[in-house]
């Protein structure tokens, strides 16, 4: 290449800088788009239900288990998804419910028959927070940037390569201010997800793994959780049972609690 | 003694743990029999020169559910408990058959039918319900001061429920005749004449109205007293913040002279209940609810009955507020506090306190429940404090140190 070629091949580039506009660059992935595929694995996009198992842990020794039934569907199309969760074991709990619809949040007793609202802080299973065991879009909740292309170890331990999107809250019933998101490369898997608090404290790290075929397609059914501030405290969210049900949206309020009879 | 091994905090570490058994995928959530027992054994002090008293209590609780397709269902709720001592007129073994219904609903959900015994409940209060109008009567045997644990013994009311939802909402019209003339303390009764000892009928609209708040609306008859219509609202008021308000007004008897009346002398008043419900950081729970009461007595009117009819009537007035779960004063205050995973995990310590802001006597309750997976093992206190003629000064129970345990199946 002579040097004439040479100069016109950077002549953009000079242009660009001296006039104040972006560089062309190679284009960076849809950082949107690979949230939601990333979303779609996560989640079934049909109304269903799953048994979710949550055992505790503290400095590496078991110290609680909660078994819970999970229903789940969007209530309107493109939707978020709207949650009853009923609690199996342990067996002073059992019956009990718990539903999610948008930031409407309700804990029913069968024995007193009281269906109580309660608010995002208060946590009805262990460490867990609620909203570990409800299931959510991130896509609709959160604005998504592209951050990086990184190799990062994965939930098996593994070596994976991944991008890095950088999410924030894009409404009021986004739960966390912002979170880190790693997407695998390849299949865009979710891998690992960090969830931060407003002032930047990491509140939690998500592993998903065991990905495994249910409802048509290969989906993450365990996620381990690590507490942001005691890392000592570790969470494993165990999903099984994966089913599609034909769930009535008139599930998914106050008044039918009372009535849930799950199937 | 070998200290457990250093375990390292670390996201490699996390990722190497294991449950320590698998999840069993057959065992569903179809549970249709609940079971739980309780003992407890206590140590009460008096007033008014009464011994010390030991009380004990075993109670068994059970709720079975039968669905022979997905949209009928038979329900029985029951509870038999054994209480010693007890008060005057009470027998020490009770029975409480809370609920025996038969329900269907549509496969859709959107209608529903159900028959018999049933415990209705409506009001998000904590301490107080003005709503909640099938409350009169209820409760059978009170074993916890706690005011939750008070509703799990509540008797249903025996009732014709049709209810339609719709996508948010739903519209309720129930019918509940009076079936006895009043209740009854043998052992074994239905005592359908605690619950139905009047014809009542109710409509009751729920709503959401708006993305973070429900309101539900209400209309109440009841033979003999007259019209009651009612309101309450739940809200989320922050992330850690949930407010609520109850309100009924109208026609129901004057509460003392319920009690000491021939007959008793119906008047148009209010009821209602404002409250918050805190959450700290650290999972520390506080409620603070404001009650007011129009047809229980205020300072003057409660002296002036202490003067007119000396300080034993009144105890009856205040077993009549107890039986139909009101508050005795014209204005109260309720503080309720709950931790879990206090100090130790697993260990959940709960208190309140109700003040009577008329003569400014106080109840205080706490306790402290350890939970393993099968077996609650609870320490609880309790004491009335105040003046000899106040409210809670004037209850011959001082203070009641209890230690309990509940086997759940």
């Amino acid at each position: 290449m002579n040097r004439f070629r040479f100069y016109l091949l950077l002549l953009p580039w000079v242009t660009a800088v001296t006039s104040g506009l972006p560089l062309p660059s190679i284009a960076a992935p849809d950082a949107q788009a690979l949230l939601v595929a990333s979303d779609a694995i996560r989640n079934p996009s049909q109304p269903f239900r799953v048994t979710v198992t949550l055992t505790e842990f503290e400095r590496g020794q078991q110290v609680d288990s909660t078994t819970l039934t999970s229903y789940a569907r969007t209530l309107e199309s493109g939707g978020q998804f709207a949650t009853l969760v009923r609690f199996v074991e342990p067996a002073r709990d059992a019956g009990k419910l718990m539903l999610k619809n948008g930031k409407d949040l309700w804990f029913f007793d069968p024995g007193t028959k009281s269906s109580v609202r309660i608010s995002p802080q208060q946590r009805l299973m262990g460490e867990a927070s609620n909203g570990d065991v409800i299931t959510a879009s991130f896509a609709r909740d959160y604005k998504a940037a592209y951050g990086a292309e990184e190799t990062i170890t994965d939930g098996e331990r593994k070596p994976r390569k991944s991008h890095k999107l950088l999410l924030s809250a894009a409404t009021e019933d986004a739960t966390y201010a912002s979170i880190e998101l790693w997407v695998d490369a390849e299949n865009r898997r979710p891998i690992k997800a960090r969830f931060l608090a407003d002032s930047g404290r990491l509140l939690k790290t998500a592993y998903y793994r065991r990905f495994q075929a249910q409802l048509g397609a290969e989906r993450p059914t365990e996620t381990v959780i690590i507490d942001g501030l005691n890392p000592q405290q570790v969470t494993l969210v165990r999903l099984t049972d994966f089913a599609a049900r034909n769930i009535p949206t008139t599930w998914f309020q106050r008044d039918y609690l009372p009535r849930f009879q799950g199937d | 003694m070998l200290a457990p091994p250093a375990w390292a905090a670390d996201d490699a570490a996390a990722l190497d743990l294991q449950p320590a058994a698998e999840p069993t995928p057959s065992k569903t959530d179809s549970r249709s029999l609940r079971l739980f027992g309780e003992v407890a054994a206590g140590r009460l002090s008096q007033r008014y020169g009464l011994a010390t008293e030991d009380t004990r209590r075993a109670s068994i609780d059970l709720n079975w559910q039968f669905k022979p397709s997905p949209q009928w269902r038979a329900v029985i709720s029951d509870r038999l408990d054994d209480i010693h001592p007890v008060d005057a007129g009470s027998r020490s073994t009770l029975n409480s058959l809370r609920e025996a219904f038969v329900g269907w609903q549509a496969e859709n959900g959107r209608q529903a039918v159900d028959l018999g015994r049933l415990n209705l409940r409506y009001g998000p209060a904590y301490g107080f319900n003005p709503t909640d109008y099938f409350r009169d009567g209820a409760t059978r045997a009170v074993t916890s001061a706690d005011p939750l644990a008070q509703r799990e013994n509540r008797l249903g009311t025996a009732m014709l429920r049709l209810q339609t939802l719709w996508d948010g909402g739903s519209a309720s019209v129930v019918l509940a005749p009076k079936l006895r003339d009043g209740p009854s303390d043998r052992s074994f009764s239905l005592d359908l004449g605690a619950t139905n000892h009047s014809d009542r009928a109710l409509l009751a609209v729920s709503s959401r109205a708006g993305d973070s708040v429900s309101v539900q609306g209400f209309v109440f008859h009841e033979r003999g007293k007259g019209l009651q219509l009612g309101a309450n609202a739940t809200a989320l008021l922050s992330d850690s913040t949930v407010g609520f308000l109850e309100w009924s007004g109208g026609k129901d008897t004057n509460l003392l002279s319920e009690t000491l009346d021939p007959v008793a002398r119906v008047e148009r008043r209010n009821r209602a209940a404002l409250g918050l419900t805190y959450t700290t950081p650290s999972r520390l729970a506080v409620t603070a609810e404001l009650e007011y009461n129009g047809f229980a007595l205020d300072k003057s009117q409660w002296q002036q009955a202490v003067a007119s009819y000396g300080i034993d009537p009144l105890g009856a007035y205040l077993v009549q507020v107890q039986r139909r779960q009101d508050i005795a004063s014209r204005r109260a205050v309720l503080v309720y506090l709950s931790q879990r995973d206090a100090f130790i995990k697993n260990l959940e310590v709960t208190g309140l306190v109700r003040y009577n802001a008329e003569d400014h006597s106080r109840f205080a309750w706490a306790e402290a429940r350890y939970h393993w997976p099968r077996v609650d093992v609870a320490l609880q206190w309790q004491a009335n404090l105040g003046r000899s003629n106040s409210e809670y000064g004037a209850v011959p129970g001082k203070r009641l140190v209890q230690v309990l345990a509940a086997f759940y199946y």
